[in-house]
């Protein structure tokens, strides 16, 4: 066959009711006709999701070689010359004889009715309608495919009033969504989009033949079943079975497609807003670049809070109360204020949550106005410091929709399913499609039932088990020598270090099996892999060591800047990845420029016709210490979703006896009570900003709602506020040109085109694809527990626990888990404590932590104590929550414990 | 705490005899037989007589599935039956013959005698309720069957009566 030949059989010409079309090999009929803009009407279909064939109403007649057929036309797929006719009088009497057998039992006696096109959503219907079959009293009323889908058939009333109604109980007592199977007309899109693209499995079609219903086993709540309420099966639900619960009869008025700010993954969701200006409902966006469609339980129920704001006047205390001022006073005030400290003395907190925008200028406004280097983002991680030692950048590499396409995913120290859900269903996604997923965590999560290989490390050694299999790759000399001679640093260093990781030794040292490390480095250089990095529970020597060695082992094996490939950094703060871009940080400088280059200062100087201090500024930790040791006098924290430590009582303690307190935020909490000045900050609704994920991808979200009060977004705070001390440069008529100048100062963003950034966004390249193979240290055991005796308490947690008894109670109408705890140690743990199996136990960590339950032995990780909860005994605190819970989410915390008897007659 | 305790029980049976299956079918030098979600609950309904709830999740664990798959496969055969059978069981026919015959009389007045109003088990888990489409016996019509033995010209007293001889 010549090229020219099978270029032509890579597009089929099609003719879809006399029209001819392109069409793609593989591609069905019902995908090319969409592609052309023909609509054929379907119900089961959906794109995304494999054909099914359930419903039959895109039933089309379709001819080849003059054979004619009648054949559902989302299953059928395309060949060369077929003649397709979907209008026909014949195929639209089928589809009105398919759609009066689905129809006998959903309330349709308004989908018939002959006055549809007439009648008002809210009109008063005195004949034609029952009340309780009226689409009215549907939550999805003007969202439902299935009304869209009849009124395309032309269908009349033709079939009784009265339907056969059957019956089936009502769930409204899991969190978030409510489940009405009485509307279901047995798609099977829920169920399968749980299946195919979430991969959890946590509803099912129950029975079969005309009584099939989609449910969960045994009609369990979903709490046990194994839901993590990402609420895919509600968007892609044609009716009104599957509908959120906040709000659920809310019409929208407006669709807004903005960026979730409650996890680094950054996913599009279209908001859809009521006529009164509120959030009234989440979806996640098929055109997102960093989500493809999905979203999680804190993207499409946690955003709820901006509904509830209740900070809305620029406040000011006087004495003990904080009265309502205006914007003019309050920046007399602080513009006032401020010069009697001192520039050490004063620091700048700048919420995860803040838009590119807001770090840029409170950055810019701590080192012009207030020359102080003291300031940073309210977040602990610093995972992304420790990139920027060995890749020139804090930043990871790798794209999130690519995970899908890795041979090996290896998750090391992360909780990703929780933290990062979206990043998760891609790896979900590569162990569908057979790659191999290797956990290496002691704890259990949700991660490990997908992993072909858990490896449950001594806790805190996992640096050591990567630098072994680095030591294992050039031993067995399956290093990829291109990519480090184009890509690496310093190689000789690395392999020198390396001699410390004698196999022998981690095997007596760990328990962790030569061949265990061999096989695994055959693996990881045999094929694309991805990494996906946290570093919970591990201190900064630990956390930095081990960051070393995964981007060495990711180096040497060719695992970086290609297909399939990558670092996935795990870390809390929604923009932290910004806040380094942009400087919003003590010792970088806009630009990963650096404080104590001369070179770099400089640049900024004359960029910003301004005289730098080069005086090292403090972190958030040390800011923290400072405000506690009275170093630090004046403190502005803006943005909200700030750091849970941060609302600690010894630290509020601490912030209550500063002489100055500057909080802007949307809702008030423990830290603005104590405020001398409150600023109201819009929030993500009310405000224009791009932010910048893990993958590095800058996205923009609009301003959705005018808020009827004039709030300020942290950047026009500051910028208004510079302009009252004197600072002209400060001068900004826009969030844009905000990103105007980041763009001239910052050469990664150069070539970002903000006019772009709401439609799948940009990632910034690395510039310098280079990398420092940094010398490794192997840990000594006594390095691993350095601070810690005792025994240490590992949480895992996870969906569903099928090996284990669970209860659901009712409490105030809702489902609630009872279970008997599980915990688990080693017998030689136990041999002192005068413990046997099946005894009754406690758990305690001072007077703020307790767990109890049965003990049980197994012989692995000397020295731990395991527990695995529930995800759901969690989320049913949450559903109801008016409050900014996203990103409270508790950690799986390690903790050193302490183990009682309990004595139970 | 008694309940749970019982419950660990059976779990553990289960588990043993799905370990045991898996076995068998790993040593066998016939071809080995496959072992899938469907043929755990086999095993499971032929040595237990029925799917306790419990085997939905051990299947599901010794599977490497979620309930809802193993419910699903479960759900979708008649034939497995989700509470302990009765220690008797009682057939009722209600073919064209019976049914002519008036075995849907007879039907109503045994719901009524026993207390119950569908295919199920008494309360006290005596006897087994069941709908025959035919027992082969229509000239007796309306027969029913007890523990599988036949008995024709059925009337609600008479079955009566032989569940009243039963122990």
């Amino acid at each position: 066959m010549t090229t020219e030949e099978k270029r032509k059989i890579e597009t089929l010409t099609i003719k879809v009711d006399g029209k001819l079309i392109p069409a793609k090999p593989g591609q069905t009929v019902i995908q090319a006709a969409q592609d052309a803009g023909i609509y054929i009407p379907y119900l089961c279909y959906h794109p995304g999701m494999d054909p099914y064939g359930a419903c039959r109403m895109c039933v089309v007649e379709t001819e080849v070689n003059g054979r004619k057929m009648i054949q559902a036309s989302c299953t059928t797929p395309v060949s060369n010359e077929m003649i397709v006719s979907s209008d026909s009088t014949d195929i639209r009497d089928l589809r009105k004889g398919i759609m009066d057998l689905l129809m006998s039992e959903h309330p349709h006696g308004c989908l018939t009715c002959h006055r549809i096109e007439l009648c008002g959503p809210q009109d008063v219907c005195q004949r034609h309608v029952s009340v309780t079959d009226r689409c009215t009293t549907c939550p999805k009323n003007e969202r439902c495919e299935l009304k869209d889908t009849i009124r395309d058939t032309e269908m009349d009333l033709t079939t009784p009033l009265t339907y056969n109604r059957r019956q089936l109980p009502i769930h409204t007592d899991d969190p978030f969504y409510d489940r009405d199977y009485n509307l279901c007309i047995v798609c099977v899109r829920c169920v399968r989009v749980c299946d195919e693209i979430r991969f959890d499995n946590a509803i099912t079609l129950k029975s079969r033949s005309g009584v099939a219903i989609v449910g969960t086993s045994q009609g369990t709540s979903l709490l046990e079943s194994g839901c993590e309420f990402c609420g895919a099966c509600i968007d892609v639900c044609p009716t009104g079975a599957l509908v959120e619960r906040n709000y659920k009869w809310e019409k929208a008025a407006k669709k807004t497609k903005s960026i979730c700010s409650n996890c680094p993954v950054g996913c599009q969701l279209i908001m859809e807003s009521n006529e009164q200006e509120k959030s009234i409902r989440m979806i996640g966006d098929y055109s997102g670049q960093s989500n493809a469609g999905q979203t999680c339980f804190r993207g499409k129920f946690g955003n709820d809070y901006v509904n509830f704001r209740n900070i809305k006047d620029p406040k000011i205390k006087q004495g003990t109360s904080q009265n309502s001022s205006n914007w003019e006073e309050v920046n007399f005030l602080i513009s006032k204020k401020i010069s009697d400290f001192n520039p050490s003395e004063i620091a700048i907190l700048n919420s995860p949550r803040s838009t590119n925008e807001d770090y840029f200028v409170s950055q810019k406004f701590a080192r012009l106005v207030l020359k102080t280097n003291n300031v940073d983002s309210t977040n602990k991680d610093q995972i992304l410091n420790y990139f920027s030692k060995s890749l020139k950048y804090p930043g990871g590499t790798g794209t999130i929709l690519d995970l899908e396409n890795a041979d090996n995913v290896i998750i090391i120290s992360g909780n990703p399913t929780e933290q990062q859900n979206v990043l998760s269903v891609f790896a979900k996604k590569a162990a569908r499609n057979g790659s191999n997923i290797i956990v290496i965590d002691p704890r259990e999560t949700e991660m490990t039932r997908y992993s072909n290989k858990w490896i449950k490390n001594t806790p805190n050694s996992q640096s050591n088990l990567i630098s072994a299999i680095s030591k294992s790759v050039f031993d067995q000399r399956i290093e990829d020598q291109v990519f480090i001679k184009d890509h690496g640093e310093g190689l000789d260093d690395f392999k020198t270090s390396l001699w410390d990781f004698d196999l022998e030794k981690i095997k007596s040292e760990f328990g962790i099996d030569a061949n265990l490390v061999t096989e695994l480095a055959k693996t990881i250089s045999s094929g694309s892999t991805s990494f996906i990095l946290g570093v919970d529970g591990l201190n900064d020597f630990q956390s930095s060591e081990l960051v070393k060695s995964v981007i060495n082992l990711a180096t040497i094996t060719g695992n970086l800047f290609k297909k399939g490939s990558g670092v996935f950094p795990l870390y809390k703060g929604a923009n932290i990845q910004g806040s380094l871009d942009l400087g919003h940080s003590p010792n970088l400088l806009p630009g990963f420029r650096n404080l104590e280059n001369k070179k770099d200062v400089d640049f900024l100087n004359k960029y910003w016709d301004s005289d730098l201090s080069t005086e090292k500024g403090m972190n958030y930790e040390e800011i923290i210490q400072g405000i506690k040791d009275k170093k630090i006098k004046s403190l502005f924290v803006m943005n909200d979703a700030f750091a849970e430590d941060l609302m600690n009582k010894d630290v509020l303690d601490a912030i209550s006896q500063l002489e100055f307190l500057v909080v802007g935020t949307s809702k008030k909490n423990s830290l603005s009570d104590l405020a001398d000045v409150v600023i109201p900050i819009s929030n993500f609704t009310e405000r224009e900003g791009t932010m910048t994920n893990l993958e590095r991808r800058v996205q923009l979200s609009p301003k959705a709602h005018n808020s009827k009060k004039d709030y300020k977004s942290v950047w026009e705070f500051y910028s208004n506020l510079a302009q009252t001390i004197g600072f002209d440069d400060f001068n900004y008529e826009s969030a844009e040109a905000v990103f105007d100048e980041i763009k001239e100062i910052i050469k990664e963003y150069e070539k970002i085109d903000y006019k772009t950034l709401n439609d799948g966004g940009e990632k910034w390249e690395l510039l310098k694809k280079k990398v420092s193979l940094l010398p490794v240290k192997f840990l000594s055991k006594d390095q691993l527990n350095n601070d810690r005796n005792g025994l240490l308490f590992l949480h895992g947690r996870v969906l569903s626990q099928t090996n284990q008894e669970v209860e659901i109670i009712k409490g105030n109408q809702k489902n609630i888990i009872s279970k008997e705890n599980i915990i688990k140690m080693h017998p030689n743990d136990v041999k002192n404590l005068n413990l046997k199996e099946g005894d009754l136990i406690n758990i305690v960590n001072g007077s703020s932590f307790s767990i109890e339950g049965k003990l049980k032995l197994e012989q692995e990780l000397e020295g731990t104590i395991r527990y695995t909860s529930l995800f759901g005994e969690i989320m049913t605190n949450y559903s109801e929550s008016r409050e900014d819970w996203a990103p409270t989410i508790p950690d799986l915390e390690f903790k050193t414990v302490s183990v009682k008897k309990i004595n139970r007659s | 705490m008694n309940t749970n305790s019982k419950n660990n029980d059976l779990r553990s049976n289960i588990r043993e005899l799905l370990n045991s299956e898996n076995k068998k079918s790993s040593q066998d030098s016939s071809p080995p037989k496959t072992v899938t979600v469907l043929s755990c609950l086999l095993s499971v309904q032929d040595n237990f007589h029925y799917i306790p709830d419990e085997a939905i999740e051990e299947i599901a664990d010794f599977m490497d599935k979620t309930i809802n798959d193993v419910w699903g496969v479960a759900s979708f055969y008649t034939n497995f039956r989700f509470s302990p059978p009765g220690s008797y069981s009682l057939d009722i026919c209600w073919g064209p013959t019976c049914h002519i015959s008036g075995a849907q009389e007879i039907l109503r007045g045994i719901h009524k005698k026993l207390g119950i109003d569908s295919e199920t088990e008494t309360e006290d888990g005596k006897i087994s309720l069941g709908y025959s489409t035919c027992l082969g016996a229509c000239a007796q019509a309306p027969v029913y069957a007890v523990n599988h033995e036949l008995i024709g010209n059925a009337s609600v007293e008479k079955i009566m009566d032989t569940i009243k001889e039963l122990k």
